[in-house]
């Protein structure tokens, strides 16, 4: 509750803050905001502009782009933070395990993550989604495993530093076991970057779907995903031009919401890497 | 170090292509094919075979520079990738220059000027950067400058109607400038602009950010206080003290940027309809081109290793911190 007093004392960081809450609202309960079924095709409405009817217009098959847009609000924040929270769950996991261990556990697995990291983030997405099959479950698979590497690299650097520290060598002295140190003395002191990495990687993610999404990588049709929607909008750019601007509209303020954000609690939680 | 980077980027790609369950075979063979047809592809791509022995066949290759043959057009594919190169290359030139040419300096202004109104708006120009959709942030641009103001063009390197260059350097702007000819230059010029403004943009706003604060950490050291006590300027210290201290950290982020920018070229080049390895890429996605793919992805890793090798070197001969 602290945390979120001080977030909200920044005007960036509130007017954010409350955009999420909004983004959050809309992903929950979607299915109660649309006014029409964000799949249901319509062919005699197909194109049409913007007006009081269809706030934003319809699509190629006359389905409703606002109800698209605010379907595709769970489909591509949520997936985006499945695929967040998985890489989290098991980088840290591994990385904190290497860590502890050491020897050359540690280093087959540093060394694999210098390889991932060998990688531009969006070809080794794209080449594994690819490879798995276009969809967007493997999609976020994708996505999980090109940001593994770097929450393995945060949790064992975390790792390594706590089980160095003083209380860790006293309790290890007291006859404590490794499961209780690392349960009571390594996640706790992990957490607090974890968390800000996750908050920074958020809006990545789904600008990642998205993308994938628009390469036809992503979500199949007719899954009402941002990327995919803009993707098939593209054709229609120069006369139906709010069929993919609306869209791309829709990403940009949400990656944008969860980047400050993410930078907004990295300030707060990790004083040092802030200014 | 090099070495097993390389050897596990040529073991993930292998893994790629011949384990995960996307089956390339499947591809080829077309819809309902008979186990026969199966079998007989899978053989004639030696796919019946152990792994360490394709995997062997697949790294023996790979050091001849094969990267096998694309599926949609039966040429070798490192032919194809070769001659798409120059194309992205020259664009991803033209972003980087682009990127660091205006992202360095709002940098240096956004931390001189901390907390003011310009570092506000240079930090919300900057997280704009990192968060719109590369292909979105093109479509935009298309709208404006293409459809509604008619000044630039949508696509490709060049109008149809006038012919490429000369190749000296495979840059069409460098070969048109050397070539003489006024019009195709400013046509070149032309078509370059919106796909790499919209390309640099991403990683300017990386740059903006890190110069910012490895400006701020220089600026907040013990030389610049001593230096400001001892009477030398403001500007004189941020000139010819913080700013080197704070551009050897910022190296290895705008190395890193040169690397990222060959990936977010596949977006750019889909928007622009840019004839580069990045188009090669999707429309190999699009016809389910597996080996086209995977080739793609071992070159692009190839050149991300090397453009990070070079710049560790940079860094390594200009701080001699990293030297002790």
């Amino acid at each position: 509750m602290k945390a979120i007093r001080q977030l909200i004392r920044n005007p960036f960081t509130r007017g954010a803050f409350f955009s999420l809450c909004v983004i959050a609202f809309v992903g929950i309960f979607s299915p109660f905001l649309t006014p029409y079924g964000p799949t249901d095709a319509k062919p005699a409405d197909r194109l049409l502009a913007p007006g009081h009817l269809h706030y934003f217009g319809t699509d190629e098959l006359g389905r409703d782009i606002f109800s698209r847009i605010i379907a595709g609000t769970r489909v591509s924040v949520g997936i985006a933070l499945i695929a967040i929270l998985l890489s989290a769950l098991v980088g840290t996991f591994i990385g904190s395990f290497s860590g502890f261990i050491g020897r050359w556990i540690d280093q087959v697995i540093m060394r694999s993550t210098d390889v991932l990291l060998a990688f531009p983030t969006l070809v080794l997405a794209l080449a594994l989604s690819a490879a798995l099959g276009p969809s967007i479950m493997n999609a976020a698979l994708a996505i999980a495993i090109v940001k593994l590497p770097i929450y393995m690299r945060l949790a064992r650097t975390q790792a390594l530093t706590v089980s160095h520290t003083l209380f860790v060598k006293a309790a290890r002295t007291f006859g404590v076991s490794s499961n209780w140190i690392v349960r009571r003395h390594i996640v706790p002191n992990l957490l607090t970057p974890i968390i800000v990495q996750i908050s920074l990687d958020i809006g990545d993610a789904i600008l990642l779907i998205a993308t994938l999404g628009f390469l036809g990588l992503g979500a199949q049709p007719p899954t009402p995903e941002w990327g995919a929607m803009i993707s098939t909008g593209w054709n229609y750019l120069l006369d139906q031009w709010w069929y993919p601007t609306f869209t791309g509209a829709a990403i940009f303020i949400a990656v944008i919401v969860f980047n400050i954000l993410g930078d907004g609690i990295r300030d707060l939680l990790d004083p040092k890497a802030g200014e | 170090m090099l070495v097993i980077v390389l050897f596990g980027v040529s073991i993930i790609t292998f893994l790629m292509a011949h384990v995960l369950p996307g089956d390339p075979t499947a591809a080829l063979a077309g819809p309902h094919p008979s186990q026969e047809t199966l079998n007989s592809i899978r053989s004639q791509f030696g796919l019946d075979k152990p792994l360490p022995v394709q995997y062997f066949k697949y790294l023996d290759n790979l050091f001849h520079g094969n990267l096998g043959t694309s599926i949609r057009s039966q040429q070798p594919i490192t032919t194809e990738i070769m001659a798409f190169f120059p194309a992205t290359l020259e664009l991803v030139t033209v972003a980087f220059l682009f990127a660091i040419g205006i992202g360095i300096p709002l940098g240096v202004i956004a931390a001189v000027k901390k907390n003011t109104f310009s570092d506000y708006i240079i930090r919300l120009f900057a997280v704009g950067g990192v968060s719109i959709p590369l292909f979105w942030g093109g479509l935009v641009m298309i709208l404006i400058f293409y459809a509604k103001l008619g000044w630039l063009p949508a696509s490709g390197r060049l109008d149809i109607e006038l012919s490429a260059p000369k190749t000296i350097t495979g840059f069409y702007f460098i070969d048109a400038l050397f070539g003489g000819d006024k019009e195709t230059f400013i046509n070149v010029v032309k078509h370059l602009v919106m796909p790499s403004l919209a390309l640099g943009y991403v990683q300017l706003a990386f740059i903006v950010r890190q110069v910012r604060s490895s400006m701020l950490d220089a600026l907040s050291q013990d030389y610049y206080l001593t230096g400001r006590a001892n009477g030398l300027s403001h500007k004189f210290l941020v000139v010819r003290y913080a700013l080197r201290n704070a551009l050897i950290p910022s190296i290895t982020i705008i190395g890193l940027s040169f690397g990222s920018l060959l990936g977010g070229a596949v977006v750019t080049e889909t928007v622009f309809d840019w004839p580069g390895m990045g188009k090669y890429v999707t429309d190999s996605i699009l016809g389910r081109d597996f080996p086209a793919i995977m080739g793609f992805t071992v070159v692009i890793a190839l050149a991300y290793v090397i453009i990070n090798l070079l710049v560790d070197l940079l860094v390594y001969s200009l701080d001699p911190e990293t030297r002790k």
